[in-house]
């Protein structure tokens, strides 16, 4: 004997349908809105239905990513590189130390007013840095004249006479490099204001 | 407002549609289903952006390296995101595990109004066989993209990644 199971019609269409607006459109306008709501609330709850089912077993999560940008180097030139004045028949040298103290041999210095060039560096937190004279004047100049420079340096003004920084650390986010340099004098150096350049480039490292 | 016309049909139309579609969602649910944490975030660390570049954060290792003119500084938390993939409950699924990451230039870091797109996504492992009892990490790297004299600043961004059984 088949028997017929008569499932209860909860999802005919007769059960979708809004009831008729024809009793309630001359009533007030907001009647329309609860009236087209069931269709509306009956598609989301299919949609997040079968979301629901169909991907019941994805699992997302959220992460966070950071990057941290510093500000880039800078270097300000403070203080320019003095030699001062000096006189002599005889080959010699000049020597301007990273403090700002002049020495010198076979040569007469005088007058006052040396000094070490020094730069100003900023930057981040403690970072360290390297430094690089790259450009700087190997002799300075008067004229056809010159002689031969080079430069001594360091970060702490500590009065060296030899050497150059390669690198220094910054203190809060500054620092500091002083430039002193080793002048040749030649045997009947002609009178005359020498000059030439010192560049002086850091970046992180 | 206070009509309840309306109102009042609504509710048992939509019982009446859960009601229908509960039995595939509670089987769903009574399965045992994959789970997705985060367990580090990524960091790019500290660097000078100079006239740009890249910086890629390894997915396995979590090293970092560069290229172009970016000037990395130290950074000694930088690393690649971690995940912990496990399952709701111990036992044997025999279904491998697909690993779904960001597509190029929808994730950004945002400092203000500059921005930078993380790019490149990248799982390590690259596959997952089988999620064993009590989870199995999730590593996942990424490429940033520093453009020539990124403003200075603190950038941050989210991206997510899914996990499911294939």
């Amino acid at each position: 004997v088949a028997t017929t199971r008569h499932r209860p019609h909860r999802l005919t269409s007769s059960n979708l349908s809004a009831p008729s607006p024809t009793n309630d459109i001359h009533k007030e306008p907001s009647v329309k809105t609860p009236i087209r709501f069931p269709r509306t609330a009956l598609k989301l709850a299919l949609v997040s239905a079968i979301a629901l089912a169909g991907s019941a077993q994805a699992a997302t999560t959220t992460a966070q990513a950071t990057a941290s940008v510093v500000a880039p180097m800078t270097i300000t030139k403070a203080t320019d590189l003095l030699f001062g004045s000096f006189s002599g028949s005889a080959a010699g040298s000049v020597t301007v130390s990273t403090s700002g103290t002049r020495t010198s041999s076979g040569v007469v210095v005088f007058g006052a007013g040396t000094t070490a060039a020094s730069f100003n560096v900023t930057g981040t937190g403690t970072a360290t840095y390297g430094i690089s004279f790259t450009g700087t004047s190997t002799t300075l100049t008067s004229g056809a004249d010159s002689m031969a420079f080079a430069t001594v340096s360091d970060t702490t003004a500590a009065g060296a006479i030899s050497g150059n920084a390669t690198s220094g650390t910054l203190v809060a986010g500054a620092g500091s490099i002083y430039v002193g340099g080793v002048l040749t004098v030649a045997t009947a150096q002609p009178a005359g204001s020498y000059s030439g350049t010192i560049n002086a480039t850091v970046d992180y490292n | 407002m206070g009509r309840s016309l309306g109102g009042a049909r609504f509710p048992p139309a939509t019982i009446a549609l859960v009601l229908a579609l509960l039995p595939a969602a509670r089987e769903a649910c009574a399965q045992t289903v994959i789970v997705l944490t985060n367990t580090r975030q990524m960091d790019f660390g500290t660097f000078a952006a100079g006239s740009g570049g890249t910086i890629l954060l390894n997915a396995a290792t979590g090293a970092r390296s560069k290229t172009g003119a970016v000037i990395l500084l130290p950074s000694p938390a930088a690393a690649q995101a971690s995940f912990d993939v496990s399952k709701s409950k111990n036992g044997t699924v025999n279904k491998t595990v697909s690993i779904s990451l960001p597509v190029n230039n929808t994730v950004q870091l945002s400092s203000g109004v500059n921005k930078m797109f993380v790019n490149n996504f990248v799982a390590s492992p690259a596959t997952i066989p089988t999620v064993p009892n009590g989870g199995t990490p999730l590593a996942v790297g990424a490429t940033l993209f520093v453009g020539s004299g990124q403003p200075p600043g603190a950038y941050t961004g989210t991206f997510s990644v899914t996990v499911n059984y294939n």
